[in-house]
């Protein structure tokens, strides 16, 4: 997507509302479907794309003396936005695992469609402190790598490695207390039915 | 080893969900007004940079739409600047 224009950027800023409606009409579905991972709970994934265009409106002033392409100025609002509100409400420990899995027979026959992926494991990254969550969630959702997080979340690199490492390893201790892994077996091999 | 496998296999099928659609109504541009004193103005260029706190601060507690800018008293002057309200979605 190309860059909005100068002039459509001074527009917003000095209060046009056409303008302002442009771009938010051109990178709504880029946000939506970054805010889809912080929330899956529509009403307050909506609040949250929300967020993301009242706080892009307040920085725009700034951004136009950063140089950063405006795609990447905006997944790092986006990105901040989303881990407020996740330190806002606070760990989801006693966010039980979908009933649907928890009776899933073990062993390899039992598939998956996307979506039920992404809950599963949009749920199991919710038992994760905050900064663990976003991490990942960079990592496994939006294939980030650590130049990336480190850009988006402000964090130096040597600390997104660090704190990568250390997520991963709690994630996998609660995958395997959850026995999700045995029940979704065909999983480990990559035997997968994409929707 | 297996389990970060399966995760990993797990978060590859996660990516290819599909995102509910959403339309999303431009959080609407308001004028808003902060009002500040006119006594704030008045100070010396030393003073400038408290009256910008002022301003910021006054700003947060008493901003009010345009609509209420006939009750202005005309001790006060006051800066329009623009701020997004949040609309909610279509």
């Amino acid at each position: 997507m190309s860059e909005p224009s100068e002039l459509l950027l001074e527009a917003c800023v000095c209060g046009d509302q056409q303008s302002w409606a442009a771009l938010v009409k051109r990178y709504e579905k880029q946000v939506a479907r970054q805010m889809w991972r912080f929330s899956r709970d529509r009403l307050v994934w909506e609040e949250l794309v929300q967020d993301v265009f009242v706080e892009l409106y307040y920085s725009l002033p700034r951004y136009r003396r950063t140089g950063v392409p405006f795609e990447h100025w905006l997944r790092r609002i986006a990105t901040r936005v989303g881990y407020r509100h996740w330190k806002r409400k606070g760990r989801e420990r006693s966010v039980e695992l979908h009933d649907q899995w928890q009776s899933a027979a073990p062993g390899p026959a039992e598939s998956m469609e996307a979506s039920d992926a992404a809950r599963m494991l949009h749920e199991l990254l919710a038992k994760l402190p905050a900064a663990d969550r976003l991490v990942l969630t960079l990592m496994y959702f939006e294939e980030c790598d650590t130049r990336e997080i480190a850009k988006r979340t402000g964090w130096n690199r040597a600390m997104v490695k660090m704190r990568l490492m250390r997520a991963r390893r709690k994630l996998k201790v609660i995958a395997e207390a959850s026995e999700l892994p045995n029940r979704f077996e065909s999983l480990t091999h990559g035997n997968v039915a994409v929707d | 080893m297996e389990t970060l496998q399966w995760i990993e296999n797990l978060a590859a099928l996660a990516r290819s969900e599909q995102v509910p659609a959403i339309n999303v109504a431009a959080p609407r541009v308001t004028p808003v007004v902060y009002r500040l004193p006119r006594w704030a103005l008045s100070v010396s260029a030393a003073g400038s940079l408290a009256a910008a706190c002022l301003l910021l601060v006054m700003g947060l507690h008493a901003q009010q739409s345009v609509n209420s800018t006939n009750s202005a008293q005309s001790s006060e002057t006051m800066t329009v600047l623009f701020a997004p309200l949040k609309m909610g979605v279509n």
